[in-house]
């Protein structure tokens, strides 16, 4: 007699308890070493369901003002635009300070390009704001401390790969969160930003990517990336709260 | 080394402090450049006399890939190529001003690809390309070594601005010169950027060489710098003319032993 489907449901809910619990035993009830891929792929799901609550609007959304006034005299897209260069030249800075840590050479030359981008978007920035008669470090020299606190728990991280995962994290966000939406609701204001930085941003989020998949291969290593994810993934939440915030405020 | 110093250079511009101590006062950046310049241009007179010895590659008739001069010198490039990248990388968070600040991350990603090139070669030829990476010429390291502590932007520029400047035009062009059909790959790419790096470093010393202390610091590290070089020139003829000794000895059948 052939089994019915709930049967077959239950004996496969079977089979996966046994096998975690085999899984567990053998590794001491530490977290499977996955292969880096599906590692990536849990990293990947971690930020898609932020992403997803950003969207949402679970955390705010930004808002740009009446798109028929000029972007240099709405005060929403400049402080967007100031806002943006501390965190711009702060990447630029970080992974610099990590170029030495890395020792595979595709990576690194990878990475050292990924200094002039950053450094290329922030004099977008700059130039934007200059020639709108806005002074462009203002918001460098004073940054919000919600911002500030991310690069400083990233700046702190001791290997490359729990370095390149927080940057997996908030470049994966950043596209979505940002870049999407001021391309979707503000495409002339923030044309020349984009422009800049929309094909660079794939390439670094690709960059982070192959750290992970080639130095993520212990279940150490992986534990300590899961802890930076989530502790980053936070932080660049507060982050995003008090941009929209900022943006009120003004 | 000699420094041949040009009668009422410098010396006018000295000034006496506590009555003992002879200290350079502040000149004009430009000024204080022109003085590096010179100090380099006199090092450079003394390499084309062929003071510290000669690059020599073999015989040009002969592949490159069985060149044991040519494959020495290569292997002892792939140091300071690829520490300088991170040397220069690490630098970068120090540098405020944005021009200079990118013009260095430049200069990183182009070191990194130069060292590409090198290693690409060394391969293409069945060499280890890394061989010279896990064994520098200590008098190289000792370079990068002293470069990478310097505290000030002023002096740190100075040194790659004697190092750079040294570089292109005691080995490259000379590489260039001698054996074109050797390194035209590694040069074609290389000799473009170290110009733009040098005029990077003037650039800088001008910028952040500012004041008659500054400039004093600068001062010592480029003659300091300029002794350096030298060490690690006459290390790498010495090499070259040591794996060309190699290369040349009779095994015991009378044939000269493969490289």
């Amino acid at each position: 007699m052939a089994a019915s489907s709930r049967e077959v449901e239950a004996f496969v809910q079977e089979l996966q308890v046994m096998k975690e619990s085999v899984e567990a035993t053998l590794n001491n009830g530490r977290h499977l070493t996955l292969v880096p891929k599906e590692f990536l792929e849990d990293l990947q799901a971690m930020k898609e369901s932020t992403a997803r609550d950003i969207k949402d609007g679970k955390y705010g959304h930004f808002s740009f003002g009446d798109t028929s006034i000029p972007p240099e005299l709405r005060h929403q897209v400049v402080t967007m635009l100031k806002v943006l260069i501390y965190p711009e030249l702060s990447v630029a800075d970080q992974v610099a300070r990590r170029i030495p840590q890395i020792t595979d050479l595709d990576l690194k030359a990878r990475a050292s390009q990924q200094i002039i981008d950053e450094l290329g978007h922030a004099r977008v920035l700059r130039d934007s704001l200059s020639s709108w008669g806005e002074n462009p470090d203002e918001m460098l020299d004073n940054p919000l401390p919600e911002i500030e606190s991310v690069f400083e728990y990233v700046g702190s991280l001791e290997t490359p790969v729990e370095f390149f995962t927080a940057n997996f994290m908030c470049e994966g966000l950043f596209l979505p969160s940002h870049l999407q939406v001021m391309a979707d609701l503000d495409p002339n204001a923030f044309r020349n930003y984009i422009d800049a930085t929309l094909a660079d941003e794939a390439s670094h989020i690709a960059l982070a990517r192959d750290v992970i998949l080639r130095y993520a291969t212990t279940p150490e290593i992986q534990d300590r990336c899961r802890t930076v994810a989530k502790k980053v993934t936070e932080l660049f939440v507060r982050g995003f709260q008090a941009k929209v915030q900022k943006m009120i405020v003004n | 080394m000699t420094h041949r110093r040009k009668a009422g250079g410098r010396s006018s511009h000295s000034e006496r402090l506590d009555g003992e101590l002879e200290r350079e006062a502040f000149l004009p950046p430009k000024q204080f450049l022109a003085e590096l310049e010179e100090l380099k241009d006199e090092a450079l007179a003394d390499f084309s006399d062929g003071k510290f010895g000669r690059l020599a590659f073999g015989d040009s008739a002969r592949n490159p890939g069985n060149r044991p001069e040519v494959i020495a010198l290569l292997k002892a490039m792939v140091y300071p190529e690829r520490i300088a990248a991170d040397i220069l990388a690490k630098r970068i968070p120090a540098v405020q001003d944005l021009d200079i600040k990118a013009r260095l991350a430049e200069q990183t990603a182009e070191e990194l690809e130069h060292l590409e090139i090198l290693r690409g070669m060394l391969s293409g030829w069945g060499h280890d390309p890394d061989e010279m990476w896990h064994s520098p010429l200590p008098e190289l390291v000792k370079v990068f070594e002293y470069v990478d502590k310097l505290e000030t932007l002023a002096e740190f520029f100075t040194a790659n601005f004697i190092g750079e400047s040294l570089l292109l035009s005691a080995n490259l062009k000379v590489m260039r010169a001698v054996a074109p059909e050797a390194f035209a790959v590694y040069l074609d790419v290389s000799i473009p950027d170290e110009a733009k790096h040098v005029q990077l470093n003037r650039d800088a010393i001008m910028k952040y060489a500012t004041s008659a202390d500054l400039q004093e610091r600068a001062r010592i590290v480029a003659r300091r710098l300029l002794n350096s070089f030298v060490e690690g020139y006459k290390a790498k003829v010495r090499l070259m003319a040591e794996m060309s000794s190699v290369r040349e000895q009779p095994s015991a059948d009378g044939a000269a032993s493969p490289a």
